[in-house]
């Protein structure tokens, strides 16, 4: 883990959000996720145009060498919110959440390394441990923009690894 | 399927649309207003509604999935998103055999992941292994 040192000429705004997420360095939050059932295996892989059977028929899925349906490589990794969610008056203006006080900056998905150490099949339990990992700044064509980088650890009930992933989103005003 | 280094898989061409983008934050629980909100979107200066980073990234992976077949498995993949991609413009995703081990039996891709003109909006890589 590394701190950065802030640029000089950081505007407040993006300085605080900077500030703000730099103190999270190497704080871990473990949360119990939820199953991942046959029915949202198979509306990811809808929502990605996917019809590989793997993802859609349990037969397909054995005859495949899987338990039962089995997950589009990243779908764990990109579930915003394995919860209800918040109050939609509790929503930032860009309609986002969980990202900090981000209020009146741009957010983007900017990458992601993941290990797929185990495969998802319909029924699996998944925890997941979050931790803030590094915040850069650099500057673009548009001006400063911060990278975060989280550490996400998704595990069975007996903390055995399904991935660990390492996503960087990019803050911007 | 034996692949060697500079061997493609086929591409995978991709048309993602605005009810694809709704549907897509919606299994995700993500309400992030650029990916389905075109005035929002515009206001932020997007051209339209984007697709999302997860959303490039299952794009990207596509051709090894697809190409591969059921008897290999993804066990690794990197990307950055590196120019943003909205609904309406056509995807073309790639994968290029970049190393292999000795038996072939592990494979190293370059993924991509390209507009109509050639540019990359997600690019990265993606190791694949034979499943015993």
């Amino acid at each position: 883990m590394s701190k950065h040192t802030p640029m000089p000429d950081l505007p407040p705004i993006l300085e605080s959000y900077r500030a703000m997420m730099e103190s999270r360095i190497g704080q871990r939050s473990q949360h119990y996720l939820g199953v991942v059932d046959a029915l949202l295996i198979r509306r990811y892989a809808v929502a990605i145009d996917d019809p590989n059977p793997v993802y859609h028929d349990a037969d397909a899925a054995r005859a495949a060498g899987y338990e039962d349906i089995v997950a589009p490589p990243n779908l764990l990794s990109a579930i915003v919110d394995w919860g209800a969610g918040a109050f939609d008056h509790a929503l930032r203006s860009d309609g986002t959440t969980g990202m900090g006080d981000a209020h009146g900056l741009r957010i983007m998905g900017a990458g992601e390394e993941m290990e797929f150490l185990k495969p998802v099949v319909a029924g699996s339990k998944v925890f997941a441990e979050e931790l803030v990992e590094r915040v850069e700044v650099k500057v673009g064509r548009s001006g400063p923009l911060i990278f975060v980088t989280w550490a996400h650890d998704f595990v069975d009930e007996n903390n055995e690894p399904y991935n660990r992933n390492h996503r960087t989103v990019m803050v911007r005003l | 399927m034996q692949m060697n280094v500079g061997d493609r898989l086929p591409d995978i061409e991709l048309h993602p649309s605005v009810t694809q983008l709704f549907r897509f934050s919606a299994v995700t629980w993500n309400s992030h207003r650029i990916h389905y909100d075109i005035e929002w979107a515009r206001h932020e200066g997007h051209k339209g509604v984007l697709v999302h980073s997860h959303l490039h990234a299952a794009n990207a992976l596509r051709p090894l999935t697809d190409g591969l077949g059921p008897e290999w498995t993804i066990t690794k993949a990197a990307y950055r998103v590196v120019r943003p991609a909205a609904a309406g413009e056509t995807l073309i995703a790639t994968a290029e055999v970049a190393s292999r081990n000795e038996d072939g039996n592990t494979l190293e891709f370059v993924i991509r992941e390209d507009n109509a003109s050639g540019e990359a909006c997600c690019e990265g890589t993606a190791v694949a292994e034979r499943r015993p």
